[in-house]
């Protein structure tokens, strides 16, 4: 495999047998097909498929079993942060970073195929209910912050989006039609500009069945990404390509 | 020396334009079937080609059915069936003529302009695109202006002269000398008209010989079968 | 763009019942004017204009502000403030304003109403639908377009296509594009060299949810005008439905033989997955059939607006519901049958109920609930056929979806020689397997299968 063949069209990879699809007989990837197909243990502490956690911070926690844990109420900025000035007509919405309709994770979405593919840019998805309280109309600009960071993009109206929520799909990174926020008079953020880190201390168990290291078996679970964001239109449309 | 110029001009220079215009036509047809299309440019840029195109077109062809009038109808012809010099000159040439000019040139005004002002039709164009459109347009108005100008030159009349040497050219025994006393700018309009005859397959013009008239009398879908094996 | 009062793609009767292209008739195109100028042809805003980004500014020298790449025209190479694109309301997008633009609403009486507790998504892939009364064929007045004999696929000779562009107007699915660089008309072409050899068209071989089949259909071609004439648009789905001629006739097997139709193809029509859904089972339609196209792409319409409706309702303790529920719920069936059936709602209806029945059989069926057979007969299944429908459906295999004939090229054309004359041959790494070039460049100087073997694998791993 070279450069120029995966430019040129997709191209089959067989990147390691235990993670993705050493392919047999045509089969497509599916996670852990080796485990009923070859009969191979799964990797908790029993062998078998496991729901419950018996480790000892879980049951600390109580989160031995699945539960709800309902959302952080909603805020924008803390007590002690920069202010900013709040704009008449601003929204606060609960801000979902999902996967994209063609991708997933970081996988690279900045090509031409794949932007040609929805808006040709940074997108963010609102319900016409919320859309109408800011005057926000399809295709606008508009500039998404709160403590953590600031972002611009155009807004996406739709009513496939409840009220009070917006969407910024995955991997929508800085380098492609991201003009300037008014805020900072830098250019916006990526999609993850407005989330940040933190780590939940069940997390920190470690060697312990499948709580182990694993890449692209055990990460950070999405508590990230439970926050809120002020929206509001960008006045001005600044790209500064100086 | 001047019968030298006077024979590149009216016998050499002619009969290159038609030879070119007759290979050019075969190459094109034989080995480049594949390049000849109208090369619209209706799907980048619409109002002004529907003025432009529509206008252009009625014009140039009313105007080319003149010159077949004008050029291959001896005069002798016309006044057999009664109709005087001075009718023909002031009904047809100078009315119908300059009425068919006048729609050309407009069309072409607004083509050429087009081409020249709209970003999208610009850079989609060709360099012979471009050529064409200002030879087309040159050409245009030096034929308007003969035909304007035809009452200033009382004595000159071009279906003793003109015609008869361009008619000859078919003959293939042109006689150089009726030329010499033509107008300045009716051989103006005559070296322009045959150097687009001479580039006219080598370019979008030659779309003008693929008018699909056989689609009138065709059934509405097309099968193809591929040779059966045996 | 869908709206073909406006753009008058298909056919349409004339005042003596005759089928006529909407965009008028031959005459006036060649005659009149319409070929300097075609009014009806979309305009590229009514696509889009192509952009492009300048990816290397983003390696450009350092500056003040994080690099960015903007969209450029890639005809013009200007800046663009982007509009429109190829899936601009794609997942209801804006859908505030392009709901309202949906010609298909116009049509329904009901008011649509746009709120987040009644959407529903479907997804309707358009495509060239290779008409048996194919207008882009009939509008084109080069001849250049035609539909093949022997498999019925449209094609555009780009040798003859003279970019007259009647044909993106005849279209009125608006699948046959013109291409600005070449000047010329261009379509899917059903990816015919895959045809030939047996295989699936590329969309339907890679799509992941196995929603696509391709299957034989034998049809009676001297009937096909006669069945667009059929007055009533409601009726235009039934008589396309009886142009196709049923494969395990013995008449028709014989005729079809007599006229040089090949076993292997006779055989495949037997087994074809759309005559079973189209024919037998009733559950696949055209699309718009009111523009009298005679299409040849068939659509299943989809029972989940209104599974979604019901589910966890009632539908687990009484799941009978949802038979009243498709009658209740006009607007997605409404909508439907203005899609399908030229407003043909009850052959929509009845094609629900029998997906509805069938899914309802099988859940009983695997979950191990009681499932009162009978009810079954009122759909027109049985046991085996509702199974094996649903093997055809839920399960799709490969080999049920895909039962494609191969036209055996190989008897008429000098295939060693043909090869690799198709396609791109331009396009640098579009080879077949570049990754294993190396490898037969290997063999070529002379190295083992063993040192070539010892050099490209680790582990029974490729290595590239």
């Amino acid at each position: 495999m070279s450069f120029e063949s995966i430019t040129a069209q997709p191209a089959e990879a067989i990147p390691t047998p235990i993670f993705s699809s050493a392919k047999h007989d045509g089969d497509r990837y599916s996670p852990f097909t080796v485990n009923i197909d070859r009969l191979v243990p799964f990797r908790t502490l029993t062998g078998r498929q496991q729901f419950y956690l018996d480790h000892e911070i879980f049951q600390e926690y109580g989160e031995m079993l699945a539960n709800y844990k309902p959302t952080l109420p909603p805020q924008v900025m803390a007590p002690g942060d920069t202010t900013v000035k709040r704009d008449d007509h601003e929204l606060a919405l609960r801000y979902m970073t999902p996967h994209g309709k063609w991708n997933i994770h970081t996988m690279y979405y900045d090509n031409l195929e794949m932007l040609t593919l929805f808006r040709g840019g940074p997108n963010v998805w609102l319900s016409p209910i919320d859309a109408d309280k800011a005057g926000i109309k399809d295709n606008d600009w508009l500039e998404i912050y709160n403590r953590n960071g600031v972002v611009t993009a155009r807004a996406v109206v739709s009513h496939r989006m409840p009220a009070g929520s917006m969407y910024m799909y995955h991997a929508q990174d800085m380098e492609i039609q991201e003009p300037l926020a008014n805020i900072t008079g830098n250019r916006g953020g990526s999609h993850n500009a407005p989330t940040q880190i933190h780590i939940k201390p069940t997390q920190m168990v470690g060697g312990y069945g499948q709580l182990s290291y694993g890449f692209n078996y055990y990460g950070p679970i999405g508590n990230q990404r439970d926050l809120y964001v002020a929206v509001r239109k960008l006045k001005k449309v600044n790209w500064n390509e100086d | 020396m001047a019968d030298f110029g006077s024979i590149l001009l009216w016998v050499i220079f002619p009969y290159a334009m038609m030879l070119s215009f007759i290979f050019g036509t075969i190459v094109r047809f034989v080995w480049f079937r594949a390049g000849i299309t109208a090369v619209s440019s209706e799907m980048l840029e619409k109002r002004k080609l529907m003025i432009g195109s529509l206008v252009f077109h009625v014009g140039i062809i009313l105007a080319f059915f003149g010159h077949v009038l004008g050029i291959l109808i001896p005069k002798s012809w016309t006044e057999f069936f009664g109709i005087s010099n001075e009718m023909y000159h002031l009904f047809g040439s100078l009315m119908m003529g300059t009425g068919a000019g006048l729609l050309a040139l407009a069309g072409m005004m607004i083509l050429t302009y087009r081409r020249f002002t709209n970003a999208r039709v610009f850079v989609t164009s060709s360099w012979t695109d471009l050529v064409v459109d200002v030879a087309l347009l040159i050409t245009i108005i030096l034929g308007l202006a003969s035909t304007l100008s035809g009452p200033l030159f009382p004595k000159f009349d071009y279906r003793e002269t003109l015609s008869v040497w361009a008619r000859q050219l078919f003959y293939l025994s042109p006689n150089w000398h009726l030329m010499s006393g033509v107008p300045v700018i009716y051989k103006l309009h005559v070296i322009c008209g045959f150097l687009i005859f001479g580039f006219f397959p080598y370019t979008r013009l030659v779309h003008a010989l693929t008018l699909p008239w056989q689609y009138i009398f065709r059934r509405y879908i097309v099968y193809r079968r591929k040779p059966k094996a045996d | 763009m869908e709206d073909e009062e406006h753009y008058r793609g298909g056919w349409e009767l004339n005042s003596k019942g005759k089928l006529q292209l909407k965009a008028g008739n031959k005459l006036n195109k060649v005659g009149l004017g319409k070929i300097f100028y075609n009014p009806n042809m979309p305009e590229l805003d009514d696509y889009y204009e192509p952009w492009t980004y300048d990816y290397q500014t983003l390696f450009g020298p350092e500056k003040k502000h994080q690099p960015v790449a903007r969209a450029k025209s890639q005809i013009t190479g200007q800046t663009m403030t982007l509009t429109t694109g190829p899936n601009w309301d794609d997942d209801l997008a804006g859908s505030p304003e392009y709901v309202k633009q949906d010609p298909n609403m116009d049509k329904i009486e009901t008011d649509i109403k746009t709120n987040f507790e009644q959407a529903f998504m479907m997804y309707l892939p358009r495509l060239c639908e290779h008409c048996l009364n194919a207008p882009c064929v009939a509008s084109c007045p080069s001849g250049a377009m035609y539909k093949r004999d022997e498999d019925g696929i449209v094609l555009v000779d780009q040798e003859r296509c003279r970019g007259w562009r009647m044909c993106m107007t005849g279209c009125p699915y608006k699948k046959v594009y013109f291409n600005w660089k070449t000047n010329k008309a261009e379509k899917c072409t059903f990816c015919y060299p895959r045809i030939e050899e047996g295989e699936p068209t590329v969309c339907a071989e890679t799509c992941v949810g196995r929603i696509r089949y391709i299957g034989v259909m034998l049809y009676d071609a001297d009937r096909v005008e006669s069945a667009a004439e059929t007055p009533d648009q409601s009726k235009l789905y039934e008589a396309q439905l009886d142009l196709f001629l049923d494969p395990n006739d013995p008449k028709i097997i014989e005729q079809a033989l007599a006229d040089g139709i090949s076993e292997e193809m006779i055989e495949c029509a037997q087994r074809s997955p759309i005559y079973r859904m189209a024919v037998k089972e009733k559950i696949a339609f055209p699309l718009h059939p009111e523009y009298r196209t005679m299409p040849m792409v068939w659509y299943i319409p989809p029972l989940s607006p209104i599974m979604n409706y019901f589910e966890g309702r009632d539908s687990i303790n009484n799941p009978d519901m949802i038979f009243p529920g498709i009658d209740e719920m006009r607007v997605p069936v409404d909508y439907l049958a203005s899609l399908l059936t030229g407003g043909n709602v009850p052959a929509i209806k009845s094609a629900l109920y029998k997906l509805a029945m069938m899914r309802l059989y099988m859940r009983a069926k695997t979950s191990g609930r009681d499932f009162e057979t009978a009810k079954l007969a009122r759909v027109g299944l049985t046991e085996n056929t509702a199974t094996s429908l649903y093997r055809l459906l839920a399960i799709a295999k490969y080999e049920d979806r895909f039962v494609i004939p191969k036209s055996h090229k190989e008897k008429v054309e000098d295939a060693q020689s043909e090869q690799g004359t198709l396609g791109y041959d331009e396009c640098k790494g579009c080879s077949l397997a570049p990754q294993h070039g190396s490898m037969f460049k290997k063999a070529e100087a002379g190295e083992s299968t063993n040192q070539i073997y010892a050099e490209s694998f680790y582990g029974g791993i490729w290595r590239d």
